[in-house]
């Protein structure tokens, strides 16, 4: 093999792995997440940042109130002064897609990404 | 000029192929919007010329039908309907269709779905603040109220119910209105498209994202919080319903929202959850309630008599039972359940 040819060799790899490399972070580990508040962003969270684990407190005008635990790749709601606790219950979101949704206060959390999951059903 | 070298020529050939292969494979982005309407969360996801315009004229039908179905809001048809006290009252088509598709389905499930349980769901109040165990006289005066064969549809929009009765659409209006959505969606040429009224799954066109779709079953064991297994569907419906939903607990006693028309009481069937596959959401809906009243042999043996309905019981003691239309198109994925086909 040549010197030119090696570098071609090389050139090619280099783009077959560039090619590639969307399809690594498929369904991948979760990055952010959405908090939202009756449909309006409240924040995107990184689930990867600094200063965790934290605490995000949203509250309605109506008095409602959820406290949104934030840890290192997974999100949850902690409390909610809802009459159900259904979103409470729901424990730790993890994976690319999941939600919680505090039916009552009309609080949601999202984590972004399709997962392999197009919907749930429930 | 110097002619490029047959390298470099190679090399840029190479680049146009990755570039192009990379646009080729990239997947369009789909609109999506979300809105709590018919008290839910509901998301509508579609992929198409027009989507921009089709996706929040979907949500503001959305908004339409919920003021004719919803039994809570003053104005709805079914609030007048309930008012009249046996005297008749002229409603929407959309209204008229609904309804008698929920006697259509009474009929079908021998009483099991019944859209007049809106007695007993007053007097339970499941998932309000007022939720409570009522005693055994209230439970049966409330019973003597629920019958669908005293509801009267005439030319398909006047509606007369027996004195006292209340209609209650609640089991079956998402279904509907998924129904409607998608309906309206195609025709405004939407290719492909998701409807998710708050846990009612609707699809149709091709997964832009290759192969069928993939819809997850919620696992009903609430602290579990995860998949109990993965639907695969080239179009249609699923719809699950389970005792996870809506409840309140009392001593120590779970009380759920899908009431039996027979005892007045949360069904106590031996399920935690049904969930239904079929092409139409409205159908989804209406069964899923049927069955899970129903139970396991009298509900399989339903669906094994509709053509193109399909279903999954979650039983108490941990079993999965599908009926055999869904062999080999649900992965179990939950731990702790045995996978059974009838």
């Amino acid at each position: 093999m040549r010197r030119g040819d090696r570098f071609v060799f090389l050139a090619l790899c280099l783009m077959v792995m560039l090619s590639l490399f969307p399809l690594f972070f498929r369904g991948g580990t979760a990055r952010y997440a959405r908090v939202s508040l009756d449909g309006e962003l409240v924040e995107r969270v990184d689930l990867q940042g600094e200063g965790l684990p934290r605490r995000i407190e949203v509250l309605g005008d109506d008095g409602s109130r959820n406290v949104i635990l934030v840890d290192r790749g997974r999100i949850r709601m902690e409390e909610s002064n809802c009459p159900d606790g259904l979103c409470v219950r729901r424990g730790w979101l993890e994976r690319p897609g999941a939600t919680a949704v505090c039916l009552p206060h009309r609080v949601m959390i999202s984590v972004e990404g399709e997962g392999d999951l197009d919907a749930i059903s429930r | 000029m110097k002619i490029p070298s047959k390298k470099v020529v190679a090399l840029f050939c190479l680049i146009v192929l990755v570039v192009a292969g990379a646009v080729l494979c990239h997947r369009p982005d789909p609109v999506e919007k979300s809105a709590y309407i018919m008290g839910t969360l509901v998301r509508v996801r579609a992929w198409g010329a027009g989507a921009d315009r089709a996706v929040p004229e979907a949500l503001e039908r959305l908004s339409a039908l919920e003021q004719a179905l919803s039994a809570n809001l003053e104005d709805s048809d079914v609030a007048r309907v309930n008012r009249a006290g046996g005297r008749g009252v002229s409603v929407s088509s959309a209204t008229g269709d609904l309804l008698g598709e929920a006697l259509r389905f009474a009929g079908l499930s021998g009483g099991a779905f019944d859209p007049t349980v809106g007695a007993l769901v007053d007097l339970w109040g499941i998932g309000t603040e007022q939720a409570r165990v009522p005693g055994d006289e209230e439970i049966l005066s409330a019973l003597e109220r629920v019958d669908w064969h005293g509801v009267r549809l005439f030319d398909g929009n006047e509606v007369r119910l027996e004195a006292g009765q209340q209609l209650d659409l609640g089991g079956i209006a998402k279904g509907y209105a998924a129904d409607v959505l998608r309906d309206q969606l195609k025709r405004e040429g939407i290719r492909s498209g998701l409807i998710d009224l708050g846990g009612n799954i609707l699809v149709f066109g091709e997964n832009p994202r290759g192969g069928k779709w993939r819809i997850g079953v919620q696992d009903p064991i609430q602290s579990r919080g995860g998949v109990l297994g993965v639907v695969e569907l080239r179009e249609g419906s699923v719809v699950t319903s389970g005792t996870y939903e809506r409840f309140f607990e009392r001593d120590g006693v779970r009380y759920h929202h899908i009431l039996d028309p027979a005892t007045g009481r949360p069904a106590r069937s031996g399920l935690l959850a049904v969930t239904v596959v079929s092409p139409g959401s409205l159908e989804g809906d209406a069964l899923t309630t049927a069955l899970f009243v129903m139970g396991l042999d009298l509900g399989i043996a339903l669906v094994n008599g509709l053509e193109g309905v399909e279903a999954l019981f979650v039983t108490e003691d941990g079993r999965v039972v599908l009926s055999p239309g869904l062999e080999g198109r649900f992965t179990l994925q939950g731990e702790g359940y045995r996978l059974e086909t009838r």
